[in-house]
């Protein structure tokens, strides 16, 4: 059967706007539980950052989540603070930069006197699976914890003894680019703390 | 029912998709390094392929011929999108791990092919099996070089601590390790199909 123009036509029109459709209404149905997802892994990495270790339920997460947390707004930045007995206890500032791969995002917080990383943690990144993406693994990420720092000394991988970070064994280009990164959060939200903490 | 052997036999065996038609390589090399992961882009690809046979074999007198690659091209993408929706809703630990490669599917060899080569020539019923069956010879070829990866790279199967204490092959949780895998099963493949070959024309000979 020979089809003309006007047929054509009109049939991949109503094609599209049939299927479209279909995904426009799947796609609201579901949207709000994608959103709270969302939230939800947010909400429990930087939570994570200020506490070492990740709360096991939902509903716990956005219970401490609402008592302790609070999300601050310097210079069109913004930043969570921790707070504890209406005292701030750390600050978590957000993440992004390059990897070996891709984007790395994820929270680092730093203690209220502003002297020490409190903890880190990862959201997004490419790094390879098994050897990059071990940036994700506990022994990595505790590293961090407790690790003074100051602005004027960058932070470095340890090498023949010095320095303050392993490397994983077979990433090393990937745990530069995180040390960088956690170097170049703390240059950009250090200085816009101490002015308006 | 001699129709339904032979599609089952061509899509697992003879024409697999993967080590038969050399489809699917880029995911078959990208997505296998951990069993679950694996599975479910396994039964994204099936369901896809599955569906969309059925919807373009259903429309097939409908659609016209000189745009027929764009209409399959919408259908696949409608059905690769839903799987990706309800994965961010419901599983969002391995939307994330598969990243990208769930909306790549869209752009699979193996879904365009079956809907050039079989669903629009054939009719519903049969199409849709086509489709699934044609995914299913993709996730056992999938499946089995995800079983090596995982097993070998990280001592794990579907996530679950073997306790055999042996030194893990990083290799394994390389794409690298996938080529060799997929070329060993690939050679496999092929030895068998010819040794068969081989045995029929000698038995026409006779």
């Amino acid at each position: 059967m020979k089809k003309g123009y006007t047929f054509t036509i009109l049939f991949i029109f109503v094609v599209t706007a049939f299927f479209t459709s279909i995904l426009a209404v799947a796609n609201s149905y579901y949207q709000d539980d994608i959103n709270e997802n969302e939230a939800l892994s947010n909400r429990r990495s930087v939570m994570y950052s200020f506490m070492g270790y990740y709360e096991e339920t939902d509903d716990k997460v956005n219970s401490i989540y609402d008592t302790h947390v609070e999300e601050l707004e310097i210079d069109g930045e913004f930043v969570y603070a921790y707070i504890e007995n209406s005292e701030v206890t750390a600050y978590t500032l957000p993440m992004s930069g390059s990897g070996l791969w891709g984007t790395i995002t994820g929270y680092l917080a730093v203690s209220d006197d502003l002297s020490k990383i409190v903890g880190i943690d990862f959201m997004s990144h490419s790094e390879t699976p098994g050897l990059g993406a071990r940036i994700d693994e506990e022994w990595f990420k505790k590293q961090f914890q407790n690790l003074s720092f100051s602005l004027n000394s960058k932070l470095s991988l340890i090498n023949q003894g010095e320095g303050d970070i392993d490397a994983i064994t077979g990433a090393t280009t990937t745990s530069r680019y995180v040390v960088q990164l956690v170097d170049n959060t703390l240059e950009k939200y250090i200085k816009l703390l101490e002015v308006n903490r | 029912m001699g129709e339904l052997k032979t599609v089952i036999y061509r899509n697992l065996w003879k024409e697999n998709p993967v080590i038969g038609q050399i489809l699917g390589i880029c995911s078959s090399l990208a997505v296998t390094n951990l069993l679950v992961n694996t599975l479910v882009m396994s039964i994204g690809v099936t369901f896809t392929l599955t569906l969309s046979a059925f919807v373009i074999s259903l429309l097939r007198n409908l659609i016209p011929q000189r745009i027929r690659m764009m209409v399959y091209t919408l259908i696949i993408a409608v059905f690769v999108i839903l799987v990706d929706i309800v994965l961010r809703a419901k599983f969002p630990d391995i939307s994330k791990a598969l990243g990208p490669y769930i909306g790549l599917i869209i752009t699979n060899c193996i879904l365009m092919g079956r809907m050039e080569a079989f669903a629009q020539k054939n009719k519903p019923s049969l199409a849709m099996l086509d489709g699934f069956f044609s995914g299913l010879g993709y996730s056992i070829i999938l499946m089995t070089i995800a079983f090596v990866r995982e097993f070998l790279g990280f001592g794990t199967i579907f996530g679950i601590e073997l306790g055999l204490n042996f030194e893990k092959w990083t290799i394994m949780v390389t794409p690298a390790a996938a080529f060799f895998l997929l070329a060993i099963l690939i050679w496999i493949g092929n030895n068998r199909m010819a040794a068969r070959e081989i045995k029929s024309k000698e038995e026409v000979a006779k």
